[in-house]
């Protein structure tokens, strides 16, 4: 791929959480970024803040956009907020549709999934016991996807609700900066 | 994560196959970032950078 794209990367295929034996870079990157719609196929963030941390150098930044665990407690398919999902619990959630959440015309074979919502919590304490410091916080009134019904695409491609009232409800997305601090763990 | 698994597979061929991740676009050298990642992230080159997805 990288030759394909004339891109002087590196694409790796792992399971997150046995990455550092594959990935022998501890303390390398400038930079872990992680965007949109991942942290709910994890069961468990305390080692995802880790190896986040592990691969990191000191003073590098990890950045995360990603579906606001508010908005996951919402019925994906009910245009008045219906509550759907638990914000708190750790059981995994299943899933049963015949599209995708971005080819919803699709027919698949495999129609389940499973998933996890982590509460804002989960997420803060798995960075901040992984030696991070939080730089920033911020909540978004848009999606990278369409989360809820009733949404229409701006021009910057990021999914709004129609009703600009609902807007102002519930927040769709959030992003963050956490710095790392002290030695390689 | 079996379940997980067999679904990826799947999903990755129909979404290789479909507009909505603007593949075609991307390798036409198109910027995917939305204006948000640029945004709050600011400049990055020389950096080395670790970008993880599903």
């Amino acid at each position: 791929m990288s030759q394909e794209l004339h891109l002087d990367a590196t694409f790796l295929r792992s399971d997150l959480y046995t990455l550092p034996n594959v990935l022998q870079a501890a303390g390398e990157f400038d930079i872990v970024y992680t965007s949109y719609g991942v942290i709910g196929w994890l069961p468990d963030l305390q080692p995802w803040g880790q190896i986040i941390a592990h691969y990191l150098k000191p003073g590098g930044f990890f950045y995360f956009a990603e579906g606001h665990p508010f908005m996951w407690v919402f019925d994906e398919k009910s245009p008045d907020f219906k509550l759907g999902y638990p914000y708190f619990s750790r059981e995994p959630i299943r899933d049963e549709s015949s599209g995708t959440y971005a080819e919803k015309d699709a027919h698949l074979q495999h129609t389940a999934t499973y998933g996890w919502n982590h509460p804002l919590s989960e997420i803060f304490e798995a960075l901040l016991s992984a030696g991070l410091r939080i730089d920033f916080f911020h909540e978004h009134q848009f999606c990278a996807w369409e989360c809820l019904p009733d949404m229409e695409e701006g021009e910057d491609r990021l999914m709004r609700f129609k009703d600009l009232k609902k807007r102002e409800l519930i927040p769709l997305m959030f992003s963050l900066k956490a710095t790392r601090k002290g030695e390689v763990p | 994560m079996k379940t997980n698994q067999d679904w990826w597979n799947e999903v990755a061929q129909v979404h290789a196959q479909g507009d909505a991740y603007l593949i075609k676009e991307f390798k036409a050298g198109m910027n995917k970032l939305y204006p948000l990642d640029l945004q709050e992230v600011g400049d990055v080159a020389e950096m080395a950078l670790q970008v993880r997805t599903h």
